[in-house]
């Protein structure tokens, strides 16, 4: 690894290593390849991996650590340190490229009030905003199929509420510089902005999520009627 | 929730430690059984009954075909679990037969257990021995729960923990913190004295775990559970050691919870005691349960 980056403890059964607050691709293309190097190579005791935009988990049974002195944490981190120092930047990710139709309608979108007095644009300059580029999708989280896509322009990045509201299923919300859709009805803290008729994670489907790390999406305005249009012939 | 007490009643009946259970709450269901079983309950325990005499918690049960299972109070903690030599037959997903309530998948039909429901249980080691037997209901051996008497939850220090000004650090470990209403599998919110970050700086997602403590932009706080995230954006200023967890998933909403800080060597030292005395237990239960069979089955 080129870069400097720390590990440290979360909690007594996961270790974080975390290159920086950041989110941009070069930070990422080293999370990626350190990621999928665990993966593929798990160390007796790791349940599994975790990918951020810039820190990769992993989670252990501290029981079946191999131990020579020190903690549990402190055997997880040498080892762990001798795996990140080798990971050289991998190669470009060829995602998919998926267009994803969202309706910004008021009545899908409890927060577009809110952001519009915060960011002091109008409605349209937001829609505009948020759906005249394409995002890249860094991890998914959160939820079951939940992809963190960024970056939103720097006008349209609201923080999060102080306090997780519910969320209906097909929910877009903006959270800082990122985006993202709501995969199913849940708490969230994200600002609503949008509502997307697309299945973004399906039980019966071969993945179940549709996005995946390093797939480009661009969302694309359509009206009240094409949303429940597309419900009916979906359903 | 509570794994270590659902281990607990796993091993009892000579199982996994991991084997599908049944979690309840109270009121619980009441079971009729269509063939005999090997039973034992774990967790809260709810003051069982069988055909309406009290049975043991923590104690293997012999169930004969047509006796009926029932709880009877909501004693004990929050959660009670139901194990069954062979365990119960579970839609298995993505590693686990736990039902998915949200996504209505795996697991029981992807749903909570209703009235009249049949529930069937996998082939074990002994099934077919217990099926031909007809004995008294209790075996001879049992768990002493490990004495466990502070209501104090140790946690680790999380790595946003410096953000918090020296008074809320101060108050975290000294003030109490009341489970909320708005509490479920997924997180437990508290309520309490409001604490203060001296950064205000919004910290990019990263994951979290079962049992990480987040602090959200009003001052108050949510502990993780089981059906936690992946990842969250808030501030993760503890994490409750594994060792606590059970302990935590017996509370419910109203308790008040404490918390104490400890080293990551006092976390890992707590938590490899207890699974250790886990393993003793499914060395000592399995050659207790091997004698009895041998001892009751039809020559």
């Amino acid at each position: 690894m080129p870069d400097k980056f720390v590990i440290f403890p979360l909690g007594d059964s996961a270790a974080t290593i975390y290159f920086g607050n950041v989110i941009d691709m070069p930070t990422h293309k080293k999370v990626a390849s350190l990621y999928y190097k665990l993966s593929r190579h798990p160390f007796k005791g790791m349940i599994e991996v975790v990918a951020c935009y810039a820190s990769v988990t992993v989670f252990y049974n501290p029981t079946e650590i191999e131990r020579e002195c020190g903690s549990v944490f402190e055997n997880v981190k040498r080892k762990l340190e001798a795996i990140a120092s080798i990971v050289e930047e991998s190669k470009e990710v060829a995602g998919k490229r998926i267009t994803i139709p969202v309706c910004y309608d008021n009545a899908f979108a409890p927060d577009i009030e809110t952001l519009s007095e915060w960011s002091g644009l109008k409605i349209d300059e937001i829609i505009g905003m948020h759906s005249s580029q394409q995002y890249h999708v860094y991890m998914v989280g959160f939820l079951p199929g939940f992809a963190y896509m960024g970056n939103v322009p720097a006008k349209i990045a609201m923080p999060r509420k102080a306090r997780p509201e519910k969320v209906a299923v097909g929910s877009v919300g903006i959270a800082g510089i990122q985006t993202g859709i709501y995969p199913m009805d849940s708490p969230g803290g994200w600002q609503i902005i949008g509502k997307t008729p697309l299945k973004i994670f399906d039980v019966m489907q071969q993945p179940p999520c549709m996005l995946g790390a390093g797939d480009i999406v661009q969302f694309k305005p359509i009206t009240k009627r094409e949303l429940e249009n597309f419900k009916c012939r979906h359903s | 929730m509570d794994v270590f007490s659902a281990a607990a009643a796993n091993i009892l009946v000579g199982n996994a430690g991991d084997t599908a259970v049944l979690e309840m709450h109270y009121p619980a269901s009441s079971f009729r059984f269509t063939q005999s079983a090997l039973i034992a309950i774990g967790g809260a325990g709810f003051s069982p009954t069988i055909n309406g005499e009290p049975a043991p918690v923590l104690q293997p049960v012999f169930m004969r075909k047509n006796d009926i299972l029932q709880f009877s109070s909501p004693s004990g903690g929050a959660r009670t679990y139901l194990a069954v030599h062979g365990g119960f037959r579970t839609e298995q997903w993505l590693g686990s037969g736990s039902t998915h309530l949200k996504l209505a998948h795996s697991g029981y039909k992807g749903r909570k257990l209703k009235k009249n429901d049949a529930l069937k249980i996998n082939e074990g080691v002994y099934s077919q021995a217990i099926k031909q037997m007809n004995t008294p209901t209790a075996l001879p051996w049992k768990i002493i729960p490990l004495s466990d008497d502070s209501d104090v939850i140790s946690v680790l220090r999380g790595k946003e923990w410096e953000q918090l000004s020296e008074a809320s650090m101060r108050l975290f470990e000294e003030r109490e913190f009341q489970i909320t209403i708005q509490s479920d599998r997924m997180g437990y919110r508290l309520e309490g004295e409001v604490l203060n970050r001296i950064n205000s700086m919004e910290m990019i997602s990263a994951a979290v775990n079962f049992g990480t403590v987040q602090l959200l932009p009003d001052g108050q706080l949510i502990v993780l559970m089981a059906d936690h995230q992946t990842t969250g954006g808030y501030p993760r200023i503890a994490h409750v050691v594994t060792a606590h967890l059970g302990r935590l998933a017996q509370m419910k909403a109203g308790d008040k919870v404490r918390f104490r800080c400890v080293t990551q060597q006092q976390a890992e030292k707590m938590l490899l005691e207890k699974e250790s005395y886990l393993q003793q237990l499914k060395t000592t239960c399995a050659l207790h349960l091997e004698e009895w069979i041998r001892k009751n089955s039809k020559k």
